[in-house]
């Protein structure tokens, strides 16, 4: 290990208040499966706390892993998928060149061996760690089905694909979800992971990106193997999703999505999410990333609006859990206003 | 050729149905304005209406624009010809700091659909380059996007550099982008805002009095 990394996820492992003989890991459990938790459980960046311990973060720790990239805003490069990629200095870059625009190429194009099993048995002291401390440990899905696809395709081939490439998006679909699921067999094998994460945004400011019934046909399919190949390894499914997802969340309950990570709440609105959604699906929200940075927004603000969630949501026992968004950086988030996030949830249910 | 025909085709996507459909009324002797106007534009104001209706998504959007692209291809050259011209000309770009384009390549699509001469700077566009295009291009509206709270700030700056530059009159400005607000629009003093591609459309028509 790394002889930095004791320092770092010391701070990052430390314990959350838990009721005698409970973790972190036990109230995460509850919350999820609507198993009358102690208390709300949260992701809060350091130094506010985490019952989680999200394996992206020993990620990024790894020596050795992820391809050389080079750091200056504007600089391009080529990722191991193939994909022309800009830096933008942020927590991720811009996709320019895809090489899947054509999906005729798809027979011969070369996946990158995301399910190699040295990649994953790297995690494990990582993940022996985060267990010995009683977290909830999430492995992250670094293929992000939608996402890649974009990246791979473009958004505008992406978007018009099932009218145009109707055959190569099924293949291609089968394919990510194939590698998606090779990698969770992985975790699986290297034990102590308790959910799989992905991040695929279907929203858009009003509505999702493409008719609901587009969604059925082509991608819902991949997602229920998915889905499925998570529970069969022990694991919850845990699916961020930004943007206005109303209509897809009847099709993500249905197909066993445990958990709904959202960073854009009032798109919908936490009352309505809660009285058509609450105990059938648990909400993993950070408050609304869109309008909790606007500078008007007064302190008494940002906990109005956090205490209301927590009482939209906090009734089904179970079904809700707090958050930071985890690159307060990108979004301009002080971390003062973090910290009045952090003390409004704990004022209204993140406390023992 | 009946101009519904093309109108169809346009609507549903269509793109070689356009193109036959396009030809075959030129060949008949159709003026190309008519085809212009009765055919490929009045189909993608359709397809906005639909847009913000709720029963076109995106994908709809983007492969009726792909139909109707086709179809102006073929008529660009006669309608240059012609002597006719576009209905209007708008700058249209990413505010400085924000590589996202999905936006701001769909209202472009829908303002070229609504018969707009448009002069697409890109993304992460500086508030100089934006007056030096406006200097250049001389365009009626000017376009400016941002997906990003972080970034939102950057159409301020545009706007401020568009008053020094003493060209802030001579150009309607119009914002848009997820976190951009109506409100937001009247802070920062533009003409106008715009919440899809589809308004956006409508919204340059009116700013133009078309």
């Amino acid at each position: 290990m790394n002889p930095q990394i004791p320092e770092f996820l010391e701070q990052y492992l430390k314990p959350q208040p838990a009721p005698p003989g409970m973790t972190s890991r036990e109230i995460v459990r509850r919350a999820i499966e609507f198993d009358r938790p102690p208390r709300v459980p949260y992701s809060f960046t350091m130094p506010f706390g985490s019952d989680f311990f999200e394996a992206v973060v020993a990620q990024a720790l790894l020596s050795g892993s992820g391809s050389p990239k080079p750091s200056g805003k504007g600089e391009v490069y080529y990722d191991a998928w193939g994909v022309g990629q800009k830096v933008t200095g942020r927590g991720w870059d811009h996709a320019f060149d895809h090489p899947l625009s054509d999906l005729s190429k798809l027979d011969n194009y070369q996946f990158p061996d995301l399910a190699d099993p040295e990649r994953f048995t790297a995690y494990k002291p990582y993940l022996d760690l985060a267990n010995a401390k009683g977290k909830y440990v999430i492995a992250p899905d670094p293929v992000m089905m939608f996402e890649r696809m974009r990246a791979l395709l473009g958004f505008e081939e992406l978007m018009v694909a099932p009218y145009t490439q109707p055959a190569g998006l099924e293949a291609l679909l089968d394919r990510l979800a194939d590698l998606i699921i090779a990698m969770i067999n992985e975790w699986g094998k290297v034990g102590g992971v308790h959910g799989f994460m992905t991040w695929d945004d279907w929203g858009l400011q009003t509505s999702l990106q493409m008719k609901v019934e587009t969604f059925r046909e082509f991608y819902k399919p991949s997602y229920k193997r998915i889905v499925e190949a998570a529970h069969h390894n022990g694991m919850h499914y845990i699916w961020h999703n930004c943007g206005q997802i109303l209509e897809m969340i009847p099709d993500m309950i249905e197909i066993g999505v445990d958990v709904v990570q959202l960073d854009q709440p009032r798109l919908m609105g936490s009352r309505k999410l809660a009285e058509e959604f609450g105990g059938r699906i648990c909400f993993w929200n950070t408050v609304d990333i869109q309008w909790s940075v606007r500078e008007e927004r007064s302190d008494g603000d940002l906990r109005a609006e956090a205490a209301d969630m927590a009482r939209a949501f906090n009734r089904f026992d179970g079904g809700f859990m707090a958050r930071h968004y985890p690159q307060p950086r990108d979004i301009n988030l002080s971390r003062e206003r973090g910290q009045i996030i952090a003390e409004a949830f704990f004022e209204n249910g993140c406390a023992l | 050729m009946d101009m519904s025909t093309i109108y169809e085709a346009v609507v549903r996507g269509d793109m070689p149905a356009t193109e036959s459909g396009v030809k075959e009324a030129i060949g008949e002797g159709t003026a190309p304005e008519v085809v212009l106007n009765e055919g490929l534009i009045k189909a993608m104001s359709e397809v906005g209406t639909r847009f913000e209706a709720g029963d076109f998504f995106v994908p709809e959007m983007l492969i009726a624009a792909r139909a109707m692209k086709a179809g102006i291809a073929i008529l660009r050259p006669l309608l240059a010809e012609a002597g006719i011209d576009p209905v209007g000309k708008v700058v249209i770009g990413t505010v400085s700091g924000d590589l996202h384009d999905i936006g701001k390549n769909l209202v472009a699509l829908m303002l070229e659909g609504a018969g707009f001469e448009v002069i697409d700077v890109g993304t992460d566009v500086s508030a100089d380059s934006f007056v030096e295009a406006v200097q250049n291009e001389k365009p009626q509206l000017l376009g400016l996007s941002a997906l990003l709270t972080t970034t939102m700030p950057g159409a301020t700056e545009v706007i401020q550099k568009l008053n020094e530059a003493n060209i802030r009159d001579s150009v309607k400005v119009m914002v848009g982008g997820a976190p951009v607000t109506q409100a937001y629009a009247d802070q920062i003093e533009a003409d106008g805002y715009a919440s899809d591609a589809a308004s956006a459309s409508k919204m340059a028509k009116e700013l133009l009095g078309l």
